[in-house]
């Protein structure tokens, strides 16, 4: 006797249809499961075997083979449950064989014969190619938004067998959740006084610009973070869809369905390379850089990460997707985050005015060398942000609210748009000539930069591209002239005196 | 005496046995000369070696000697010795073919052209390594010294006087670290003047390694000098040593900007224990760079305003007409909002920030000011601090 259903697995972020076939023969009882299996998919053999007894159903009392096809490819996860149950319940006649046809079984059975969620439901849902596919109830809205295809959520697996056996018909789907509000906290208002870290922030959600923050702690580089966050646009179908994608792969909880706000992930600087990038022993996963995908990867304490661990995420950053190569496999994760990140100036943290740092010449070059020149390249926007002004904090004046400072990021990224990119710092070189003119008095003064050793040539395309966001957040003509090239270069600072000798002893 | 092709064996075999000398560990001056009295080196370094008992007798009369670094001392020469013998040479050969092969000469102070410099020195270095031209007894010399932690008005001030000696035809000498040392000397190489370099390792350690292209600079077109033979790394107490060299190496010394401590004020210490003329540049009462300098000007040092200052302490004030500007000023901005944002900084490094709030402008006009003052050289950036540079 042979019944088959279908299912799919994950391979990092994508999805892969999988048919579980089972055998019934005479012979001594057993139950075996073949096909590349992992271990929890291969622990499915006692949760199937529970949970079917304990929804009131039969078991056979024969030898029973589960093939998992394509056999070649190795299953992870429990998410094979269902269907492995479905079909032992449609070779031993208690559901017809031919409810199983055109639809797909997703979901983790507990002993009681609960439906339970897993991760990866999105890109399952999307790989599958069946009519309906069913779901346990909590991933409904996930699995809805990956398709227009009917999902039926079910939660115990004898609620399914009643349903494919005709006696009942498919359960409600559960209540929509509310939307999470529009307007984001924290607040951007929280922010007093500090008008160069706030402008950083804003001309960075507007342009997709890397943000360097260098402060002494307690400066309020973290609470910048978080806010700058607030001041993304909501995501497009487009770009939720591949964000979800991956949170969903990674098992993050996605009450809402699609992840509609960008996400801010902020690991911690013990963070290795495979937390940040990808991969892993038992199945390649997406790394922090992946989960940050259309959101804001935040690295707090950015000296105190190891060289290579920034060092891996530089071609990341560049190619906006990354390929993980494993033994098991290769996996492509995208990749395009906007990258926030804040240190120290130095180990203690006090350099506050030139020459008050009490750190050696020798602790402070080795701090600043763990950011290589490349990476710190990719910064756009570097400022130092100190500590607000005593006098401002006590007035009590609240700065500008993250609505109004949101409106004019939105603006702005609808202009990048129209541009063809997401952000002006997708714009190349070519487009930038197209879309950004200078004026020739913004000619003559990057001239005068250029000669004077104060900007090299790599940093002249950077700090035009800021430039033209600066244009766009005021909402004027795309033609950039001297006094927004000097607020470009401004937000550019060195950093610590890794740079400075150079650009000043160059002074004349 | 200076190792060439022309010395005779027998100076070469001083030399060799002199430089074997200061190779030894913890071997200061001070040992090499009590050491030496009444012997010379090669006479020295053979009754170590047998642990005669006068030579060690002078030995254990110097501070901090004791019998276990005899005990080193003499292991170290027996193994030279075995060196030696197996090569057929005397004692040292081998460190001074070495040296050679880096084409740096050895120099004994008190027997060199230079040899008035060292006449009445309390601490006179033993030997000298040195690399480029041999010192010019008949070039005038001025040290130009400061803290390596300047601030933007340290750099200008020691770029100025730099090129501003240069252009007079006066040495400058200086300990080639970070900051005011090096800035000067590189200013000073730049309008072609020249420079001597005195430094705290062997010469083929280079310390700071920031500064490997002026140290390479030095050697070519000037003359760089080091108590330490090749291979011995920078130690702690190697600089203060270095900056007594500095101090009886120059005729005036110019204190730039230096805190309350710190390796220029040994240097100074030095300089007055030579009776060389110190002079110092003033700075702000506010910086604490200017902290040790607006000491010694309180102290009654003289004060520098201008190269024709320090050429005129030198005895040699006709050299300042070739001086262009001495420290001239730049013209005053011409911009009502820069000249406002050069107020502001004359109270001391601002952050942007602060800038914005105290002059009350937008980010972007202010960004065009300081952007026009860095052009302009009254203002400089580092680290996101703003400075006003003169």
């Amino acid at each position: 006797m042979l019944a088959t259903a279908t299912t799919a697995t994950l391979v990092g972020v994508d999805g892969h249809v999988v048919t579980v076939e089972v055998h019934t023969s005479n012979g001594l009882p057993s139950f075996t499961i073949v096909g590349l299996p992992d271990a929890a998919c291969r622990e499915a053999r006692d949760r199937v075997r529970a949970a079917v007894l304990s929804s009131g159903l039969d078991w056979p009392d024969s030898r029973v083979t589960v093939n998992l096809a394509p056999s070649g490819l190795r299953k992870g996860g429990a998410v094979l449950d269902v269907a492995m149950a479905v079909a032992v319940l449609a070779v031993t006649e208690q559901v017809p064989a031919e409810s199983l046809r055109g639809k797909a079984f997703l979901g983790e059975l507990g002993l009681d014969g609960a439906v339970r969620g897993t991760a990866g439901v999105l890109p399952l849902t999307d790989a599958l190619r069946d009519d309906a596919v069913v779901v346990a109830s909590e991933a409904y809205h996930v699995a809805l938004a990956a398709s227009p295809r009917d999902v039926h959520p079910v939660r115990t697996l004898g609620e399914l067998a009643s349903v494919l056996a005709g006696r009942a018909p498919w359960p409600d789907p559960p209540p929509v959740p509310p939307q999470p509000s529009p307007v984001p906290v924290p607040d951007l208002s929280d922010v007093i006084g500090q008008p160069s870290a706030r402008r950083a922030v804003e001309v960075a959600a507007a342009g997709g610009h890397h943000l360097l923050m260098l402060g002494p702690p307690g400066a309020g580089k973290t609470m910048l973070a978080r806010r700058l966050v607030g001041l993304l646009p909501a995501l497009s179908r487009q770009c939720a869809m591949e964000a979800t994608r991956v949170q969903s792969a990674a098992g993050l909880p996605l009450p809402t369905g699609l992840a509609t706000r960008p996400l801010l992930r902020s690991p911690h600087h013990t963070a290795t390379v495979t937390a940040l990038i990808g991969g892993g022993t038992n199945a390649i996963r997406p790394g922090e850089i992946s989960l940050a995908h259309r959101g804001v990867l935040f690295l707090d304490e950015l000296g105190e990460f190891a060289p290579s661990v920034l060092d891996a995420m530089r071609q990341p950053l560049e190619e906006g997707v990354v390929r993980v190569s494993r033994a098991l496999g290769t996996c492509s994760f995208p990749t395009r985050f906007l990258l926030v990140a804040a240190m120290n100036p130095c180990p203690c943290g006090q350099a506050g005015r030139p020459n008050s740092c009490r750190c050696s010449d020798l602790v402070r070059q080795r701090y600043l060398r763990r950011l290589s020149g490349p990476l710190l390249d990719r910064f756009d926007l570097r400022i130092q942000v100190r500590p607000p002004d005593p006098d401002q904090l006590l007035d009590g004046i609240r700065g500008e609210p993250t609505v109004a400072v949101a409106s004019r990021v939105a603006a702005a990224r609808e202009r990048a748009a129209s541009r063809g990119v997401e952000a002006n710092v997708e714009l190349t070189g070519e487009q930038l000539e197209h879309f950004a003119p200078l004026t020739p008095a913004a000619h003559a003064a990057l001239r005068e930069r250029l000669r004077g050793g104060l900007l090299s040539g790599r940093g002249l395309h950077r700090v035009r591209c800021v430039a033209l966001t600066l244009c766009d957040l005021a909402g004027d003509e795309p033609l950039v002239d001297a006094e927004r090239l000097d607020e470009a270069l401004m937000l550019r600072a060195s950093v610590g005196n890794l740079h400075a000798p150079v650009a000043a002893g160059a002074a004349p | 005496m200076t190792a060439g092709a022309s010395a005779s064996s027998k100076e070469r075999a001083e030399l060799g046995a002199l430089a074997a000398l200061c190779s030894l560990p913890h071997m200061g001056p001070a040992r090499v000369r009590a050491l030496l009295t009444g012997r010379d080196a090669p006479e020295a370094i053979d009754q170590l070696r047998a642990g005669r008992a006068a030579a060690l007798a002078e030995l254990r009369s110097c501070r901090g000697v004791d019998e276990t670094l005899i005990a080193t001392w003499r292991r170290q020469i027996a193994s030279a010795f075995e060196h030696a013998a197996i090569d057929g040479h005397p004692v040292g050969a081998d460190l001074l073919a070495a040296h050679a092969r880096e084409g740096i000469w050895l120099s004994v102070p008190g027997r060199s052209d230079a040899a008035e410099i060292w006449e009445s020195d309390p601490e006179p270095p033993a030997l000298l390594f040195g690399q480029g031209s041999v010192i010019d007894p008949q070039v005038r010399r001025v040290g130009v010294v400061g803290t390596r932690r300047c601030t933007a008005y340290g750099r200008t001030v020691a770029q100025q006087l730099g090129s501003g000696l240069a252009a007079a035809g006066v040495a400058v000498v200086s300990g080639l670290a970070t900051g005011i040392d090096g800035i000067a000397q590189r200013a000073a190489l730049d309008a072609g003047g020249s420079v001597i370099g005195i430094v705290g390792s062997g010469l083929d350690q280079v310390y700071p390694a920031s500064n490997r292209t002026l140290w390479a600079d030095v050697a070519r077109h000037g003359t760089l000098l080091s108590e330490y033979p090749l291979g011995r790394r920078a130690a702690q107490w190697q600089f203060p040593a270095r900056n007594r060299i500095v101090a009886a190496l120059c005729e005036v010394l110019v204190v730039v900007e230096s805190g309350s401590a710190g390796g220029s004020m040994y240097t100074v210490d030095a300089a007055a224990e030579r009776d060389r003329p110190v002079m110092a540049v003033p700075g702000p009462i506010t910086s604490a760079a200017s902290a040790g300098t607006n000491r010694l000007l309180a102290e009654g040092c003289a004060p520098v305003c201008e190269v024709a200052d320090v050429l005129a302490a030198l005895g040699e004030p006709g050299r300042g007409d070739a001086v262009p500007n001495g420290l001239g000023l730049p013209a005053a901005p011409a911009e009502p909002l820069d000249q406002r944002v050069l107020d502001e900084l004359s109270a001391g490094p601002r952050t942007l920030d602060e800038m914005a709030l105290l002059t009350g402008t937008s980010l972007g006009e202010l960004a065009s000011s300081l952007g026009r003052l860095q052009l302009s050289g009254w203002a400089s950036e580092a680290g996101g601090w703003w400075e006003k540079a003169r």
